[in-house]
């Protein structure tokens, strides 16, 4: 797929979960769309949605005739996180020495990600996701 | 100063994902791939953190019991995201996110407070996330990694949808001048945290879920100004103002 066709799709799909009802002037139910069922409830409701969307958001670039359903995709899963053991905060140990970036001894294996350590606080590539502490608001 | 380590490689090893191809630039695919293992995981204190601010703002049991299930989802996306690195021979290992404080914005009442946590994490950082994460899914081949990023995706229009829901839930609390200026400053950092995320060059490998930094920038662009201001210029929020005179306070 076209990245341009992609970008398209995915702001599609964007605007389409970030529509509330409250946006288009209603009045909506609250707690008919918890999380685990959020993929689920946007492809139902789907064609609803894209008439508010297209009365609520200006058109998205490049072209709308391009646009198909970024969201209506059976096999998704409901988001519903599967039984999970691994990860917990328990993951996390001390590094046991000061400054732990620079003291790169525990990977010495991978000698690619420490010259990217070395250089940078977290190596960096791509990788925007998970949402960071919000900001403080300091007023001047 | 002590740093410390998240090493996921026990929980991840078994769920490491067969690749749909062999990666351009194994050094690459690895860097991100943990990077987002460090960012995901790491992001789970953010959510623990707004379950207890919404305890504090005395909201409904439904939105702290979803903040909670949040965290427990940015964990799992944690090993999800070093499972994938372990399929492209790396480890799940690496130092973790420094810990930071949940700014308790004491300047303004609980609600607000958490109102303003909400919008930087939830309809900003997240709606993001789901713009970006959405365009690499639908680059990327069907497969046991793609359906790694559907699982990822799915969850992060949850989160996305958390903050709209919240806005439109409260919509006649919202300060609407006060808000506004916090997303001054809240546009400003997202837009520094997304930068610093997504640096230029790079060939990118799209099958394996490696993004081009400007193609990156374009789609992040693309989420704010033609989707999330007007969304919250819906919702009575100054967002087109607080995007042209992000930063100031």
């Amino acid at each position: 797929m076209q990245t341009a066709t992609a970008h398209a799709q995915a702001l599609r799909a964007l605007a389409r979960i970030s529509l509330t009802f409250a946006v288009a002037g209603c009045i909506e139910e609250p707690a008919a769309n918890d999380a685990p069922d959020d993929l689920a409830d946007a492809a139902v409701d789907a064609a609803e949605f894209d008439a508010l969307l297209d009365a609520t958001l200006p058109p998205i670039t490049p072209d709308a005739a391009i646009f198909v359903d970024a969201l209506v995709d059976p096999d998704a899963p409901d988001g519903e996180p599967a039984e999970f053991d691994g990860g917990d905060d328990a993951a996390i140990a001390d590094a046991g020495a000061p400054d732990a970036m620079v003291d790169c001894g525990p990977w010495r294996d991978e000698p690619e990600f420490w010259e990217c350590c070395a250089a940078h606080p977290m190596t960096q590539s791509c990788n925007p996701w998970g949402p960071p502490m919000p900001p403080a608001l300091v007023l001047a | 100063m002590t740093r410390a380590v998240l090493d996921l490689r026990a929980a991840a090893r078994p769920l490491a994902p067969a690749l749909p191809i062999e990666p351009a630039d194994r050094a690459a695919a690895i860097a991100t791939w943990r990077g987002r293992m460090v960012n995901e995981h790491g992001s789970a204190r953010v959510f623990t953190a707004l379950a207890v601010q919404l305890s504090d703002a005395r909201a409904d049991d439904e939105w702290i019991v979803a903040a909670r299930r949040m965290a427990q989802e940015e964990r799992r996306h944690g090993v999800l995201c070093g499972a994938v690195v372990e399929a492209l021979g790396g480890a799940a290992r690496a130092p973790a996110l420094r810990e930071e404080p949940m700014p308790a914005h004491a300047d303004v009442d609980r609600f607000e407070a958490v109102t303003r946590n909400i919008l930087s994490i939830c309809c900003l950082s997240e709606s993001v996330a789901v713009a970006l994460i959405g365009a690499e899914r639908l680059q990327m081949p069907e497969g046991a990694l793609r359906d790694v990023l559907t699982e990822i995706w799915s969850d992060e229009i949850g989160h996305a949808r958390f903050g709209w829901r919240w806005l439109a839930a409260h919509r006649e609390r919202l300060r609407a001048d006060r808000l506004g200026t916090y997303l001054r400053v809240a546009f400003a950092h997202l837009e520094a945290h997304e930068l610093a995320h997504l640096p230029l060059g790079g060939a990118g490998d799209p099958a394996l879920g490696v993004c081009t930094g400007a193609d990156g920038r374009a789609l992040f662009y693309g989420a704010v100004e033609q989707v999330i201001i007007p969304r919250l210029e819906g919702l009575g929020l100054p967002a087109a103002d607080a995007w042209m005179n992000r930063g100031a306070a």
